[in-house]
């Protein structure tokens, strides 16, 4: 192990000798301030070839009620209710974790929650959607956090269409499990998950989702837009 | 010894039978020399197990699959590093109805990375993609070569996005755009290893810009967008290459043969 980390060190060290320029400050590590509101120029024919885009559409007749509706959750302002509640209106969840420390990942999709915030509202859906963050570390993510979390990335959690929740932590895994999620922990701290973003109707029943690659926002506010439009149930 | 007789035994199988199942002791000789922390130890028996016929190298994958089977969260991540290793030095084989032992690891939630460390959980995902990748499993090893070239923050998870996408080759030109990363100014590159799981020395690093540009030589041509990236960060290279810096020196060349590569629009 001792040769291991020598030449770790050496190797490292050389590298970074080397290089002509200054070190800068890595834009990648601080949070994104960008407008995150536009799909990266590249990134329609970047993944192509790989199934990186939204799954099918589900037609009303073929969809499914969540088995985890009724799992508790306490969202940012600490108001406890399930998750069924949430799900009364035509939404979009994604998951994320307070002190990820990748911005690729969970800053990422709380930046595009708000630039998603901001399309709701011009497209006069405010009141008819829901948008849903769901934290990875129910332990670690109380109210008070997720409300720093959604301060610090400028989310607006004012209105009632964004929410950000902490599910209960002895069933959380349940959820996902039961969309898939990829994720692992180490105890109770993440240590590897994926980016996905599940589109739900009015009744909690899964429509779609978005995998691997950032989504399109204006594809996902389009997407609430038409499940709004969607007939009540009687 | 015990590697020597186990390949002995292998090429002595009957002409038009297929070679023994090699045997427990066997391989636990070989898996052991695989995790070693000497190098060298690791390499004589990678060439070993690469050196064998294909009928043999298919019945030691057959047999590593099976244990691959019986891993889990509990095992020692050394031990499954090393049969990743192992398995990596069999490549190329016929498709393997038992390979789909290491296709069930690669999703994130799978029971193999719960309750490690982090780098250790990150790290033993890397090589499972990049033994998926080796063994030919194009389109189980693509989405998550994509992930981490398109989401990852770790020049390790980044390199092996980068030689997978390499090892996959023309399939993955999608990749092409996120192989540039490492060429914008702010990229923090470093040095790694992902030739094995275990302990490396200095022949066996690699970084993301190193990988980056080997991968783009291997996808084929590129839009000229690529190219001006790549021409633009080789002026920033040193002109001299200097005895202490071995990986720069590696870097600056793969570098200017991947610009001389593309502008000539050579195909792999």
């Amino acid at each position: 192990m001792t040769s291991f980390r020598c030449a770790c060190v050496a190797l490292s060290l050389s590298l970074l000798a080397s290089c002509a320029r200054l070190p800068e400050p890595d834009p990648e590590s601080a949070p994104a301030e960008k407008c995150c509101c536009c799909t990266e120029p590249d990134s329609q024919e970047a993944g192509a070839g790989v199934s990186s885009g939204p799954t099918p559409w589900l037609a009303p007749e073929q969809r499914r009620p969540l088995k985890t509706l009724s799992m508790p959750v306490t969202t940012h302002a600490g108001l406890d209710t399930t998750l069924r509640a949430l799900l009364d209106r035509p939404a979009a969840l994604a998951f994320f974790y307070s002190r990820c420390d990748n911005p690729n990942r969970c800053t990422r999709t709380v930046g595009s929650f708000r630039c998603m915030a901001e399309r709701i509202e011009k497209k006069g859906l405010s009141g008819k959607v829901r948008l849903v963050l769901v934290s990875f570390e129910p332990d670690h993510d109380t109210p008070s956090r997720l409300l720093e979390a959604a301060q610090v990335h400028q989310l607006n959690t004012d209105r009632d269409d964004v929410v950000l929740l902490r599910p209960d932590p002895r069933l959380h895994r349940d959820l996902h499990r039961e969309l898939n999620v990829g994720v692992n922990y180490s105890g109770e701290a993440v240590t590897m998950h994926d980016i996905g973003l599940y589109l739900f109707d009015r009744q909690g029943r899964y429509v779609r989702s978005h995998h691997l690659l950032a989504w399109d926002e204006e594809q996902v506010v389009e997407d609430l837009g038409r499940l709004a439009a969607e007939a009540a149930p009687r | 010894v015990l590697l020597v007789l186990l390949a002995a035994c292998w090429c002595a199988a009957p002409a038009g039978r297929p070679p023994a199942a090699p045997s427990n002791a066997s391989l636990d000789a070989l898996l052991e020399q695989m995790a070693a922390e000497d190098g060298q130890a690791a390499r004589w028996a990678a060439r070993r197990l690469a050196a064998l016929d294909l009928p043999s190298r298919r019945a030691v994958a057959v047999a590593l699959l099976a244990r691959l089977d019986r891993m889990g969260a509990a095992t020692p991540a050394a031990e499954v590093g090393a049969l990743l290793d192992a398995l990596r030095c069999l490549a190329p084989l016929p498709a393997l109805a038992e390979v789909r032992s290491l296709e069930r690891l690669l999703p994130m939630q799978s029971p193999l990375y719960a309750d490690r460390d982090k780098p250790e959980a990150v790290r033993l995902r890397v090589f499972v993609m990049l033994t998926l990748a080796a063994l030919g499993r194009k389109q189980v090893a693509l989405p998550a070569s994509l992930d981490y070239l398109a989401n990852s923050h770790s020049v390790e998870e980044f390199s092996a996005g980068a030689r997978g996408a390499g090892m996959l080759g023309a399939e993955a030109r999608s990749t092409t755009p996120y192989l540039l990363r490492p060429f914008a100014p702010h990229y923090h590159d470093w040095a790694v290893s992902l030739d094995r799981f275990a302990g490396w020395g200095v022949e066996e690093a690699t970084s993301a810009r190193l990988e980056a540009a080997r991968a783009l030589r291997r996808l084929g041509p590129v839009g000229p967008e690529v190219l001006e990236t790549l021409r633009v960060f080789a002026h920033t290279l040193p002109q001299e290459e200097h005895p202490e810096t071995p990986l720069a020196n590696c870097l600056a060349r793969e570098v200017r043969a991947t610009v001389l590569h593309l502008e000539k629009g050579l195909r792999p």
